[in-house]
């Protein structure tokens, strides 16, 4: 019957607009001729106990669409309608849409079923004073049909309804101020936005020209007859509905797809439309939707079986034989049709906090977010001030896993809704990277996302929100219990780290959240905790930075400050020591790096006198090592404070690495090669701290002392330099020299004169032509003798030209 | 010295001056030095104020979501927390700008590159091969380390005192922020010496009369805080 509708008032509108209509129109003309005989009123049809698809479909139209009007009643449409030409600003505005929009046509279903909520909620206000107002259905729902096969799309509400005046007030003119000033601020835009714009001001309804050739309106409000609103985007004709009230209340919509538009009738697109931007509509909206069922049915019979009347079945019951008969069964897939609630998922966070419970919060949470898990923890808070909002975040018990594979890309965890309406997740700086495993909505009823650019930028108030975002969320971690702190920081301690580096408007309060191992304990430790434990004379934080805890432990920076019971911090994952050279102090101590020079251990003026005299009494050793042996090597040589059990440590300047760094930064897969900046660091001499204690620091004074040019002792000297970098966490460069000095060391360790000749074994000098080159290099690899025949090959001369010659 | 190479003249300059363009705290406390709080204090102040200047507009905000209604909620930009937002976030920005200079007082922080630095460049442009033990590339773009501090202390004070930074914003913007946040809130009966020494912080002419405070940069009123 709907058919007979489409060609009644195609016919309608080619009598209006055929002399305006283009050539290419011609196909569809004659497709809808094709169609003509078949449409005839069908009165008995529902009597027939029909069975298919379309026959329910047509049944079900009759609830909510314009319908039952045979050819006479057309024409006299036709004729009565008064004809209108739209305000020229409608006509340029839908010339505008169109143009801005073309890329972004899905919005228009948005904004249909906004509009549909808008006239909803105007209705539950009213009806709040008017007790009768609701008289005319109680129902408040949306609901999105879509009728395949004659391609109409219909969505119909049961809100407030339009009288004749305001259908044409509202889908014929622009009474607005500012009229100019949007056309200028829509011609600019980008799709985004300019979807935006038309939703502010108030004219979304034309987005359905991007999608329909033909929009059908039919509206009754309580105050009014029930009217027909049709148009073709070129002008538009009114009517009083020949049906009388078939609407109880409300609008329906109906689009007249164009054909590249089809794809918008089908129910997976709607639904996906639906949850993408409508979801938290406070209004139900339901979907006319088929699913399959199999059921047993009765093998014969079934034709001549009368159904329960289902055409008074408003709901649109399954249509099944409910009576069991005594024929066999068979099993049938039949295709039912029903309303399916699209909506189920309520906007939570438009009610109080103490109004919602936990379980709430998860259910949302779970539906939200994919997640299977309850979230690890969440905030719900209402922001006031220029951009005020109410938002719920959650922190999942687990992060992304490709969350720092993928840092700084954007996300879309956060979602922003204005009224409920979804507008975007596309935004790149809601939240900070850092930060991109926490997961919400943000709903503002008052967002001016797209005021004009010369007052204001939208991502300026993007950045109020997100500044309040940022705070709520470092609140809410600040706040956790002791189990969920812990379990927060298994998952997300680097998150923090990064945030500390980067985000220098919140350091102070990242700060707070750090927790490091500690020489107090197997437990991590807050710094906050480290500072209440601090010696009464202890000005600075103490920290070592090493591949693991145990390196950190036994490293040579930390023998004396564990020996005086100080407290060290021992940071062993690799983002911890950037993470600390950002932090300028906490709570006013500063931090002193174990591994870098200024660490001074409460001095008092005779520990002073002491180190002095010691400086005194070594320099004849100090002045050697640095003047002399290892002058290429280090900067200095001085007597150390740091150490107890080594004899000596490698230590960085203030602005050069450490061992650690060093390691780090050489793993850099995305270092770039030969970086001027980074050789510097990384060739950046360090200062050689000796133990005065140590008996091969005494020895090796002795020596120096007696003889300058002793050989031994140059030797001694670069393997306690070469060691003491090892220790120290350094790589040692000349490997192979090294090597060889401790070659050197272990013969006249084990009495072995230096000239004492290496056997060679024929066997392996001429590999045997039979075997294959690979074999004879793994056996080679396994062969004890390998290393001696490494050496060998070693000339002492070739490491003294290695040493580079700087031009110091 | 001089050497004669491949028919080019170039002067080997042997300069020691890592102390001077990476002082670092410990080497020796004859240069290095750690911005005080005053210091600190004064240079930020310094810089807030010459982003209120840049950011001041009459504008005001239209904060309706419907901003074609007339019921629109305006809001004066110039009082606004938006504005306040991009001022506190780019307080400190501008500090890396700084160079440590050879000079005392305040003077030691100005928005020039040190005389030192300077000259080598200009010995550098005229083809002279500086050699000052370290890849011309780190002198030129490392921070100095007393700068790093200078700017992350700045930031925390922007972090710490944003409550006090708000109050003077909302309600005492007419007093001088110097006032309001050095001398009666940051450094509230501590070392204030420093507020009243005389400072350029564009830098004052090097000794052969060049490279003064450069005039356009800063803003109009306040410098001479």
């Amino acid at each position: 019957m709907n058919r007979l509708l489409l060609f009644a008032s195609l016919a309608a509108v080619l009598l209006l607009l055929g002399p305006l209509r283009t050539q290419g129109r011609g196909d569809d003309v004659e497709e809808d001729e094709d169609v003509s005989p078949s449409v005839k009123p069908n009165i008995g049809k529902s009597k027939a106990g029909s069975r298919t698809d379309d026959e329910v479909v047509s049944r079900e139209e009759e609830a909510i669409k314009i319908d039952g009007l045979n050819v006479a009643q057309m024409k006299e449409i036709r004729d009565k309608a008064e004809k209108h030409q739209f305000q020229a600003e409608v006509d340029r505005m839908m010339k505008l849409i169109i143009n801005s929009l073309y890329k972004n046509k899905e919005i228009f279903l948005r904004e249909l079923i906004s509009n549909a909520s808008d006239a909803l909620d105007k209705i539950r206000i009213i009806s709040l004073t008017d007790k009768d107002a609701m008289k005319s259905g109680e129902e408040l729902s949306i609901r999105v049909k879509a009728d395949k096969e004659n391609h109409v799309l219909h969505i119909t509400d049961t809100g407030i309804g339009m009288t004749k005046d305001e259908l044409m007030k509202n889908l014929g003119t622009i009474a607005r101020s500012g009229t100019n000033e949007f056309f200028n601020k829509l011609q600019e835009s980008s799709a985004n936005e300019a979807g935006e714009l038309i939703g502010q001001f108030g004219v979304g309804f034309y987005s359905t020209f991007l999608v329909a050739d033909r929009v059908v309106v039919t509206s009754k409000n309580n105050n009014d007859m029930q009217y027909i609103w049709e148009s073709d985007a070129q002008s538009y004709s009114i009517v009083e509905d020949p049906r009388g009230v078939t609407l109880n209340r409300g609008t329906t919509i109906s689009l007249y797809m164009k054909e590249e538009a089809y794809d918008y009738l089908e129910e997976n697109t709607i639904k996906e439309l639906v949850k993408k931007y409508s979801q938290f509509i406070n209004f139900p909206i339901y979907l006319w939707a088929s699913k399959t069922e199999t059921t047993e049915e009765p093998e014969e019979e079934a034709e001549a079986k009368k159904p329960e009347t289902p055409s008074e079945d408003e709901e649109g019951k399954v249509e099944e034989a409910p009576e069991e008969k005594e024929t066999k069964k068979k099993k049938v897939e039949k295709t039912v049709w029903d309303w399916v609630l699209m909506n189920e998922l309520k906007p939570i966070w438009t009610r109080k906090p103490a109004d919602v419970t936990e379980n709430e919060y998860n259910e949302f949470y779970k539906a939200f977010s994919k997640d299977t898990e309850e979230p690890l923890a969440k905030i719900h808070f209402t922001a006031e001030g220029e951009v005020s909002f109410k938002s719920i975040l959650f922190v999942p018990k687990k992060g992304p896993s490709e969350m720092f594979s993928k840092y700084g890309a954007k996300t879309e965890n956060i979602k922003l809704y204005v009224r409920r309406v979804f507008i975007t997740d596309d935004f790149q700086d809601i939240i900070p990277k850092y930060l991109n495993f926490v997961r919400g909505v943000v709903d503002s009823d008052d967002l001016p996302l797209n005021v004009s650019r010369e007052t204001l930028q939208q991502n300026k108030l993007i950045k109020l929100i997100r500044k309040k975002l940022v705070r709520k969320v470092l609140d809410m971690i600040k706040k956790m219990d002791k189990k969920d702190a812990d379990k927060f920081w298994d998952e997300y301690s680097t998150n923090i780290k990064l945030g500390a580096i980067e985000d220098s408007a919140n350091r102070s309060r990242l700060a707070k959240l750090l927790r490091f191992q500690t020489s107090n304990g197997s437990d991590n430790t807050l710094l906050a905790d480290y500072v209440t434990r601090m010696k009464p004379k202890q000005d600075s934080i103490y920290y070592m930075a090493a591949a693991n805890r145990a390196e950190a432990e036994k490293s040579p920076f930390v023998e004396r400050l564990l020996a005086k019971g100080y407290e060290v911090l021992y940071l062993t994952e690799p983002v911890d020591e950037y993470c600390m050279q950002s932090m300028p102090e906490f709570e006013g101590k500063k931090f002193q790096n174990a591994a870098k020079e200024g660490l001074k251990l409460g001095e008092t003026d005779k520990s002073k006198k002491r180190v002095e005299e010691l400086q005194k009494q070594y320099e004849p050793l100090t002045k050697w090592l640095q003047e002399k042996v290892l002058k290429e090597k280090i900067d200095k040589a001085v007597i150390s404070e740091r150490l107890t059990q080594s004899p000596c440590a490698l230590v960085a300047k203030s602005y050069g690495w450490t061992g650690n760094m060093e390691r780090i930064m050489k793993a850099q897969a995305y270092a770039r090669a030969k970086d001027p900046t980074q050789d510097f660091y990384a060739t950046q001499k360090k200062t050689l701290e000796l133990n005065p204690g140590h008996p091969i620091v005494k020895d090796l004074l002795r020596r120096v002392e007696a003889d300058e040019n002793d050989e031994a002792a140059k030797d001694l000297a670069f393997v306690l330099y070469e060691t003491s970098a090892i220790r120290s966490g350094f790589a040692v460069s000349d490997t192979s020299g090294f090597f060889e000095r401790v070659e050197k060391m272990l013969r006249r360790g084990l009495d072995i004169s230096l000239d004492e000749k290496i056997e060679e074994f024929e066997e392996f000098a001429a590999p045997s032509g039979d075997a294959a080159d690979e074999e004879d290099d793994t056996n080679e690899e396994e062969t004890p003798s390998e290393p001696q025949m490494q050496f060998k090959q070693i000339n002492p001369q070739d490491y003294l030209n290695d040493v580079p010659k700087d031009e110091l | 010295m001089d050497i004669r190479r491949n028919g080019v003249i170039s002067m080997v300059v042997i300069v020691s001056l890592c102390h001077l363009l990476f002082a670092s705290a410990d080497d020796d406390n004859k240069v290095s030095h750690i911005p005080t709080l005053c210091e600190v204090c004064r240079v930020f102040v310094y810089e807030m104020d010459k982003k209120m200047a840049e950011t001041y507009s009459k504008q005001t905000l239209d904060l309706s979501s419907k901003p074609f209604s007339p019921d629109a909620r305006k809001v004066d930009f110039s009082r606004s927390e938006l504005r306040l937002l991009t001022v506190l976030e780019t307080a400190c920005e501008e500090v890396s700008d700084y160079a440590v200079q050879d000079k005392d007082g305040m003077q030691r922080y100005a928005k020039q590159p040190s005389e030192t630095l300077s000259t080598l460049q200009g010995l550098r442009g005229r083809g002279v091969k500086v050699d000052i033990g370290m890849p011309w590339e780190v002198v030129e773009k490392q921070p100095n380390k007393e700068i790093a501090s200078l700017k992350r202390q700045c930031e925390a004070l922007a972090e710490e005192y944003e409550d006090d930074l708000s109050a003077w914003y909302f309600q005492h913007q007419e007093e001088p922020l110097v006032d309001y946040f050095c001398r009666n809130t940051v450094l509230k009966g501590k070392d204030q010496t420093c507020l009243a020494l005389p400072w350029q912080p564009l830098g004052l002419p090097y000794s052969d009369g060049s490279g003064g405070p450069k005039k356009e940069t800063g803003p109009k009123k306040r410098v001479e805080l």
